[in-house]
């Protein structure tokens, strides 16, 4: 009946979610509602593969400056077993998120190539290729192989941050997820990520004495993460600014938008901001020698929850407007 | 020397003037198809239009479309939705891995996850029936014959006839 139609978070609720907003409006008598395709897991994904991207990334272009030495510890285990780790979860939260989880190989055995999900799976495997083989050197006692793997390893931790995008602009009804501004988007979001893990992780890890570490002594490795985090949470917040701000072509993006700024997302878009805010604040503060360094670090922990909330708000509220 | 006739190609006309609202279309898909509790392959959507007395309802019979360029097809990771020859956009459930892909590709919210097997399923134009000659349940149960299906090919059909001599829309075109 009508009257008891699906409501809550995993269904697309039926008519215009601005409500009317017509006198000429026609109003809605009877419909169905539609579960929402991809929930909470599909958003988390999106953070954890972020993750998994972000920390390869970003070691390798402390590697590549030479802040960081190939011999260091961050370098040669770090990097592997946190991407791995979060890349493992990743495909987990994947597999879980499937009707059918025991069907998961058909994805390789038989696949449709025209699929983004069957692109970004075997990009996957060749990222996980890449972050075992380096675990292996390191465990072999090799290192200058890790570097060499950096060549293929670059590329498809990139592909692997992006390829996203792509994935959901396959949903050509959806507007809000075709932003051709998606893919940089998402790759500075790997970056944000992948910096604001490493930076506790290289503050622990490192043999630094507590006092060392309590008066902030700010090392060049550590001054490099806190510029990162801090300049990609300012193009992170001045994207989504672009993105809210500017007048979309279409009803339905700017339905969707609505749902994410002012609707049933605010929550998690708005303390996804704010926090990212912070997150990117302290660091850019610390740098500047206005705040000592591990206030500045403690930035790190604000930005992780801040862009998962907004990755939250983003996925949910694209998928929000009813198209039937 | 004999004409080669153009292939198959299904289409489906739904006259929304003549739609009383009725929902036989969606109980006897329901029962053709044993669409379980919760979804629906086609259903019926009313929308009031006007203030009393200058109030009409309007009947939306909503289902899948049957794109061309189907986005469920290409976002498909296994082909588990494939295009048909004939035009029909079908579905195999025993390869269909439930990644919900297709669901997110649809423009019209056509297709769901039926909660008995975890497969992705829609409106496949009653495939079944019509390779045996039969026209889909829809289209036999309906008392206005709202919906129409025949071969865009054939000029003779009533449903070619109507696509080259009426004013047609595609909802969302792709």
């Amino acid at each position: 009946m009508w009257s008891e139609q699906q409501e809550g978070a995993g269904f697309v609720t039926s008519g215009n979610p601005n409500f009317n907003n017509s006198s000429a409006a026609a109003l809605l008598s009877y419909d169905v509602a539609h579960s929402i395709p991809w929930d909470w897991r599909v958003s988390l994904y999106t953070w954890t593969k972020g993750v998994a991207t972000g920390v390869y990334l970003v070691a390798c272009l402390l590697v590549l400056l030479g802040v960081v030495d190939v011999t260091n510890s961050i370098w040669l285990w770090a990097t592997p077993i946190i991407s791995g780790g979060f890349l493992a979860i990743t495909g987990g939260l994947l597999v879980w998120d499937l009707e059918h989880p025991e069907r998961f190989h058909l994805i390789f055995t038989r696949p449709q190539w025209r699929s983004w999900l069957v692109k970004g799976a075997f990009i996957i495997a060749g990222y996980t290729l890449v972050l075992a083989l380096h675990f292996i050197a390191s465990w072999a006692g090799s290192i200058s192989f890790q570097r060499w793997l950096m060549i293929p390893g670059i590329p498809l931790a990139i592909l692997t941050a992006i390829y996203t995008a792509y994935l959901f602009a396959q949903a050509k009804a959806r507007d809000m997820w075709q932003n051709p501004l998606l893919p940089p988007h998402l790759f500075f979001q790997s970056a944000l990520l992948g910096s604001a893990v490493l930076l506790p992780v290289l503050i622990i890890s490192e043999n630094t004495s507590a006092v060392e570490r309590f008066l902030g002594f700010a090392r060049p490795e550590i001054n490099l993460l806190l510029w990162i985090l801090a300049i990609t949470s300012a193009i992170h917040l001045l994207m989504i600014g672009g993105e809210v701000s500017l007048t979309h072509p279409t009803a339905h993006a700017r339905l969707a938008i609505w749902e994410m700024v002012s609707g049933r997302y605010k929550n998690d878009f708005w303390f996804g901001i704010l926090l990212s805010l912070f997150g990117g604040a302290l660091p850019l503060l610390a740098v500047l020698n206005l705040i000592s360094i591990p206030l500045g670090v403690a930035g790190a922990p604000l930005a992780l929850i801040g862009l998962m909330l907004f990755e939250n708000a983003y996925v949910q509220a694209g998928q929000s407007v009813p198209l039937a | 020397m004999m004409e080669q006739s153009d292939p198959i190609q299904w289409a489906k006309v739904i006259d929304h003037t003549r739609c009383i609202g009725c929902h036989a279309c969606t109980t006897a898909c329901k029962s053709e198809n044993l669409v379980p509790l919760s979804v629906t392959r086609t259903y019926v959507k009313h929308v009031d239009i006007g203030v009393f007395p200058q109030a009409r309802r309007a009947h939306q019979v909503t289902r899948c479309n049957q794109c061309v360029h189907a986005p469920c097809v290409t976002a498909c990771p296994t082909a588990a939705m494939f295009k048909r020859a004939d035009g029909i956009v079908d579905f195999d459930k025993s390869i269909c891995i439930g990644c919900k892909a297709c669901m997110a590709a649809c423009p019209y919210d056509a297709i769901f996850i039926n909660p008995e097997d975890h497969s992705a399923e829609k409106c496949n134009f009653c495939a079944h029936r019509i390779d045996m000659n039969l026209e889909p349940a829809c289209v036999v149960v309906c008392p206005t014959q709202a919906i129409l299906v025949g071969d865009m090919n054939d000029q003779d059909s009533y449903v070619a006839q109507i696509i080259n001599r009426d004013t047609v829309a595609v909802r969302r075109p792709e």
